[in-house]
């Protein structure tokens, strides 16, 4: 939270974008930092001490080119992609790939990554569990994808299910009228039919359970979390032991999670906590947010483009920030450098709690 | 410019790479290429073997991906391993006098003052001064001004670089302000 009454010299310096501003850097709020010294008196003398160490230490003259840097980064690309002398392990090597693929999925999908697996000798603690289940679970098929390729599995409530290298996936060869249940171990895709009964996937330790439509399940064994990230619809989460239970008692013991948040779960801790995606989708294409230019508009209107575009609820003191005006171009920077732009410009800051964005500041 | 990233994103390109995803590591490399090279240059001034050096530290860092450790401040450790391995390059070819990682290097980087936009003479005066007692700060005290106002690290993330404690860099920071303090009075 900026509490400009209290800062000290050391904040001054530390602020980015005062920092942007006295260097005749782009940055939204120029019109505050000018008229800084007139809103804040007691601070005068500090703002021109910071001013002024600012200017003695100067740009830097050691800068290196865009230009240089892309072709850098291209040619270490370059040479990791070449495939490595080891092969004492097997791991999928495109997962940027796999991201990009995710427009590839139809209107109602699941994207499973399992972004480390080791074959082992003996199977591990959580695959003999899955293959106990199995056994338990009438005539499971278990498809085991060995093959460098995806591979495509029809399930009988027309589900499809692309099965990543490294991976298998357990499921009865017909679904029964009551429930719809598959384990995984590795990556898959899903492309879910709405059906009547929910369609749960057990991978390790977390059960998902599909109330809607896109959503991701990371659960690999060697890992220390499992996680869950939606990008459409509502997904219901559960720990494995809170699972079996609320079919018992009917109680949604789990987390609900809904486009772009995630849920965490932390094994060591078994604690499984809600948060967002990294990389939040845009949902409506309504809002284009290609440079989309706000002139002296309310932060609450912006933030009700940024809740709509994303599907992400963001929660601040209306009161506080009623009188917070705007003036910035939006484009294509993702939804949380959107987030860092607006909150600097009115001197508050965001957090990510419980799947939800929270702002906080002293407002205008 | 490059786009500021979070180090909440660069913790989780961190895990992502950790997990094999080597698009996230190119990311993380994309994103602090420039901090790293302006780095690399002040502790010494030859581009083509501080690129070299950070082409060196990406691929390390591919090659160990599988053993490699969560990390929580993924700029300073970067800087960290940058610094380590320039000195070792230095130390191969016997170019310089460093012999140890911590205290003898000699931070080399020089502020240059940014007087556009200034037309007071006594301004430009105040800054002039200001510059010049920056740039005789001991080596250490110079090296933090430049860590925390250049590559906007915490004082955390500063003792990981300097390799000293946390305590340490505050004391060192208060040093500075106070080196500082006998050109013109600094109210902090």
């Amino acid at each position: 939270m900026r509490d400009y009454q209290t800062y000290t010299l050391d904040d001054f310096l530390q602020d980015d974008s005062f920092r942007d501003w006295v260097q005749g850097k782009e940055c939204i709020n120029q019109s505050f930092w000018y008229s800084f010294p007139d809103n804040y008196p007691d601070k005068v003398t500090l703002f021109r001490q910071a001013e002024r160490i600012i200017r003695a230490i100067g740009h830097g003259n050691q800068n290196i080119s865009e230009k240089e840097i892309r072709s850098e980064v291209d040619s270490f690309l370059e040479q990791i992609s070449e495939p490595k002398p080891e092969v004492n392990y097997e791991s999928p090597r495109n997962f940027g790939g796999l991201i990009n693929w995710i427009p590839w999925l139809a209107a109602a999908s699941i994207v499973l990554y399992f972004l480390f697996y080791k074959p082992s000798a003996t199977p591990s603690a959580v695959e003999t569990r899955q293959a106990s289940e199995a056994v338990a679970a009438s005539n499971l098929v278990r498809t085991c994808n060995d093959t460098d390729k995806l591979l495509r599995i029809l399930l009988s409530d027309s589900s499809v299910v692309v099965l990543s290298p490294n991976s298998t996936l357990r499921y009865p060869s017909c679904f029964m009228d009551t429930s719809r249940t598959v384990y995984l171990s590795g990556e898959a895709t899903f492309a879910v039919e709405k059906g009547p009964v929910p369609f749960i996937v057990y991978a390790g330790d977390v059960v998902t359970k599909v109330l809607g439509t896109r959503f991701v399940v990371r659960a690999f064994a060697n890992d220390v979390s499992t996680t869950v990230q939606v990008q459409t619809g509502t997904v219901s989460v559960f720990r494995k032991e809170q699972h079996s239970n609320a079919a018992v008692t009917n109680e949604q013991a789990g987390l609900i999670i809904t486009a772009n948040q995630a849920a965490i779960f932390e094994k060591s801790l078994s604690r499984l906590t809600k948060t967002l995606v990294t990389d939040p989708v845009k949902l409506s294409h309504h809002i284009d947010f290609e440079a989309k230019r706000y002139d002296e508009i309310p932060l609450y209107k912006i933030l009700n483009d940024i809740e709509k575009a994303y599907g992400i609820t963001i929660i601040y003191n209306r009161e506080r920030f009623e009188k917070c005006k705007i003036t910035a171009t939006l484009s294509d920077e993702n939804m949380y450098q959107k987030l860092d732009m607006l909150c600097k410009s009115v001197g508050a800051r965001y957090e990510i709690v419980d799947g939800q964005i929270l702002i906080q500041g002293k407002g205008c | 410019m490059a786009k500021r990233i979070t180090s909440d994103e660069a913790r989780s390109l961190w895990r992502e790479y950790q997990c094999g995803d080597m698009f996230a590591l190119v990311s993380l490399m994309q994103a602090y290429y420039s901090d790293l090279f302006r780095w690399g240059m002040s502790l010494h001034a030859e581009k083509e073997l501080i690129k070299d050096c950070i082409q060196d530290v990406f691929l390390k860092l591919w090659r160990i991906q599988q053993s490699v450790a969560v990390v929580d401040n993924v700029k300073s450790y970067l800087l960290v391993t940058l610094k380590t391995r320039i000195l070792q390059e230095l130390s191969k070819k016997q170019v310089t006098h460093f012999t140890s990682l911590s205290e003898e290097y000699d931070f080399t980087f020089e502020f240059s003052d940014d007087l556009r936009l200034i037309d007071e003479e006594h301004e430009i005066f105040q800054i002039r001064k200001l510059n010049h007692a920056l740039n005789r700060l001991p080596g250490r005290q110079k090296e933090l001004i430049y860590l925390r106002f250049y590559q906007s690290l915490n004082f955390e993330q500063i003792a990981e670089v300097m390799c000293i404690s946390r305590q340490s860099v505050y004391n060192l920071f208060q040093k500075s302000l106070n080196s500082l303090r006998k050109f013109y009075d600094i109210t902090t």
